[in-house]
């Protein structure tokens, strides 16, 4: 469904459009559509379980506030455990978004 | 943004009939809207308190623009303004819209030298003069505090990677030698390059009493000026006559970044609420997020 809406976008909308403003929404709406194509489930939960297991007894009720905690003492068992896992969620979000940061930049993505 | 109101705005204002033809928005802040207004009377910019600490923000930034204009410091003329709110419910003011040239971010431009000159004014000016006082020794931790919240104001999760790099920001903060009038926000776009080659600044929203090394690490190393940091750079030393130590400089990175980050996430609650709802907004509020905070988390590592 998402792979139609940026062809369509792409191929039959956008060579219609001249308005500079318009264009560039129109390519920001391509890298839209073909990032949510791309996306799959919402990773959170899984995000959150990885967490918590690496974590063990010093996770709490909120998880991400234990791992702000285990972050802020360097001497924390799990710190550089906790610290790789978040960097890898992050670096995770900043590959499948780079189509999107094109498309802000008036790059037309592709795929 | 309704056109009959604001029409009946700028007519009460003038004392003559004035027709708005066009209202294009731009996505300017987490405190408030930009609307771009062609009118009978001019092109004209509408800066707009959003929900929030906007109104206050907003009033802020007003009184900057008026202390600093007569202080001869050239900045965006405003024409009129709503303090109260009284016709849309939030306070807004209107500036002048010149005639904007293109500006690209080649520091070695006339464009770019003028408005390093203009920063650099800008930093020896006495803060008190046109700012509410502030305690220089805790200026920079108050910046800190105020994009914290700023960060935190539109709820959503915890981010674990920005409250680690917030302790790092307090831990490594230098002295602040001397304090200046800050801009906050100063890239190329930031100002008004006229057909006539005049530089305006304006866009004061983050303006604070702080550290000037902020506003050159800015102008450095924000997404524009990244390519060409190094220039960047070497002109506001050449212009200051300082050298910024390598430590400071890291720091004053890691910080813009951190506000950038702090900001940005908030434009993803603008968007999921509805107040918003532009590919631009989303987009800044998750890819360039990401983005800033990947960038911030670099430097606090090394650091």
């Amino acid at each position: 469904m998402w792979a139609s809406v940026a062809d369509t976008l792409r191929t039959t909308v956008l060579p219609h459009v001249t308005d500079p403003e318009a264009r560039t929404a129109a390519i920001q709406l391509i890298g839209m559509a073909i990032y949510a194509g791309r996306r799959g489930n919402n990773p959170q939960r899984r995000r959150l379980d990885e967490l918590s297991m690496a974590l063990g007894a010093s996770a709490g009720q909120d998880v991400l506030r234990s791992c702000s905690a285990v972050l802020g003492d360097p001497y924390h068992r799990v710190h550089g455990r906790i610290r790789e896992i978040l960097e890898s969620q992050l670096d995770e979000d900043v590959e499948n978004e780079v189509v999107l940061l094109k498309a802000l930049g008036g790059q037309l993505p592709n795929g | 943004m309704d056109e009959h109101r604001l029409a009946e705005f700028f007519s009460s204002q003038s004392g003559e009939p004035v027709e708005v033809r066009s209202i294009r928005r731009r996505n300017s802040g987490p405190s408030r809207d930009t609307y771009l207004v062609d009118s009978s009377v001019g092109d004209l910019v509408v800066r707009a308190a959003i929900e929030g600490p906007g109104a206050m923000w907003i009033i802020e930034e007003l009184e900057l623009m008026r202390s600093l204009s007569d202080a001869g410091v050239p900045v965006a003329t405003v024409r009129w303004s709503d303090p109260r709110g009284d016709v849309f419910g939030l306070p807004f003011f209107v500036e002048d819209r010149l005639d904007v040239a293109a500006v690209d971010d080649d520091p070695g431009s006339d464009a770019a030298a003028t408005f390093v000159q203009r920063l650099s004014q800008l930093h020896k000016l006495k803060p008190e003069a046109h700012l509410p006082a502030a305690d220089s020794a805790q200026a920079t931790a108050t910046q800190i505090e105020r994009w914290r919240s700023v960060g935190k104001s539109t709820g959503g999760s915890r981010v674990p990677l920005l409250d680690a790099a917030e302790m790092w920001l307090h831990k490594h903060m230098p002295l602040t030698k001397r304090a200046s009038v800050v801009h906050g926000h100063p890239d190329l776009r930031s100002n008004l390059v006229s057909s006539s080659g005049a530089v305006v600044l304006t866009d004061w929203q983050h303006a604070h009493v702080g550290d000037a090394v902020e506003d050159w690490s800015y102008l450095a190393n924000h997404d524009d000026g990244l390519a060409r940091s190094r220039e960047w750079r070497a002109l506001a030393e050449r212009e200051t006559g300082t050298r910024f130590s390598a430590d400071e400089w890291s720091f004053w990175q890691a910080f813009n970044l951190f506000k950038t980050a702090c900001i940005n996430r908030t434009y993803l609650g603008q968007f999921e609420s509805g107040t918003n709802r532009s590919p631009e907004l989303l987009i800044a509020g998750t890819a360039t997020y990401h983005s800033a905070l990947r960038r911030l988390i670099d430097i606090v590592q090394r650091g």
